[in-house]
């Protein structure tokens, strides 16, 4: 005796299944059992409801999207905790490297016996040296972090600190530095649920 | 209707100011796009009314985004989907050519897009562990913590199913598409759909009354 295809035994779920099937499943109890635990199945699965978002998402969501189309973007902002979120925390951050490194090449130039034109061209040859990034927001994790230790592989730590451009004891530079990796931990994540609520 | 506007022009929507094709008296004429049907709604839209955008959006967002979820199994990454979903449809408007519902073909959309982004990247699913398992149901349906542990367990076995049986259960039970409908959306015929919803089911059933062990089995393959 054969049995019931998979087509047919996806059919015989629904409750209007072709005679043919029907005329099968009263005959055969392999089916009919197969049938049944197909049912129990599709029952459990049938009940099991998506997460609700805050009622807030969608008026956001649509106004991101909107907003979006409005603009020609070829993708809506991001939300916060997306991984598009993550690299643009990420890109902050390398931007607040890079913001450092500037000042910090800022203030050399003023306490460094080198000359303007000096530490210009330093500044320069530098920055040549560096990969050149089309897409800060395309750059994934390994190498965004790459593209910020790479802006910093040349910055000789001790001159800085000999330069007095080190945070003196005490100072929120240094307080941080002093953090545990817990206590770190701790600040990103109130700093992130900071810059959450800010979007 | 306060009388206000946009129109998409080269791609931008724009304010309508004077000058533009469209007269102030018209809008005033216009229906709501609230009270307009999809046909109405689309051509709207297709017009470069923003406002007629903003209710397509808020007519489907709902499904759009539960589509995206059960695929990826994660509020960050449906939400971006769905934004997606809706960018990509309003950039192919004028493709859309009624042969099947709005909602239907905003569906086809999501499941390119979420089949794409699951197969670069495998979604962020939660173990099987400590959630109920299919024998173990509770007769009591009120049970609210049982329930939603049976829930997260059962998208979390949805997650790891292959592709086309995901879409297809996906498809077929939460969003109540024919097999025939579902063949449309994933370019197959219906007797495949039919064969992948069985397929899926007897997956599901495997996983759901595994051993918690089990769930650290990789995706199944077929």
């Amino acid at each position: 005796m054969s049995h019931l295809s998979p087509a047919d035994l996806a059919d015989a779920i629904g409750p209007e299944a072709a005679a043919r099937v029907a005329a099968h499943l009263a005959d055969c109890e392999r089916c009919r059992r197969q049938v049944e635990e197909l049912r129990e199945t599709l029952a459990v699965v049938a009940g099991a409801d998506v997460p609700e978002p805050a009622p807030a998402f969608w008026p956001r969501m649509t106004a991101r999207v909107v907003e979006a189309a409005s603009s020609g973007a070829m993708r809506a902002a991001p939300f916060p905790g997306t991984d598009a979120g993550v690299t643009w925390t990420r890109g902050l951050a390398a931007a607040a490297v890079v913001v450092f490194a500037v000042s910090a090449a800022v203030l050399w130039r003023q306490h460094s016996p080198l000359g303007p034109a000096d530490a210009a061209t330093a500044l320069e040859e530098a920055a040549r040296d560096l990969p050149a990034v089309s897409d800060p927001a395309a750059l994934d994790e390994a190498s965004g972090w790459e593209l910020v230790a790479d802006a910093n592989a040349g910055i000789d730590w001790d001159a800085v600190a000999d330069a007095g451009l080190a945070p003196p004891p005490g100072s929120t530079d240094g307080v941080l530095m002093q953090l545990s990796e817990g206590e770190r931990r701790e600040l990103a994540r109130l700093l992130q649920v900071e810059i959450a609520g800010s979007l | 209707m306060d009388g206000r506007g946009a129109i998409l022009t080269g791609g931008m929507w724009s304010d309508w100011t004077v000058g533009v094709a469209r007269p102030e008296n018209a809008l005033a004429d216009a229906p709501h796009p609230a009270d307009l049907d999809e046909r109405a709604l689309v051509a709207a839209c297709r017009e470069g009314r923003r406002d007629a955008f903003d209710v397509l959006v808020s007519r489907h967002q709902r499904s759009v985004y539960r589509l995206c979820y059960r695929f990826v199994n994660n509020h960050e990454d449906a939400a971006d989907l769905a934004q997606d979903v809706f960018l990509r449809a309003y950039r192919g408007l004028r493709s859309f050519r009624g042969e099947s519902t709005l909602a239907t073909w905003l569906y086809r959309i999501a499941v390119n897009l979420s089949l794409n982004r699951v197969a670069a990247r495998p979604p962020l699913t939660q173990s099987l562990d400590g959630v109920a398992h299919l024998a173990d149901r509770p007769r009591d349906p009120a049970a609210a913590l049982i329930r939603e542990e049976t829930a997260a367990r059962v998208r979390a076995a949805v997650a790891k199913l292959p592709g086309r049986q995901r879409a297809t259960l996906i498809l077929r039970v939460y969003h109540d598409l024919s097999h025939q409908e579902i063949a449309a959306v994933l370019g197959t015929s219906a007797g495949a759909a039919k064969a992948n919803f069985f397929h899926a089911l007897t997956n599901l059933r495997k996983m759901l009354s595994a051993s918690p062990e089990a769930s650290h089995e990789p995706p199944v393959t077929r």
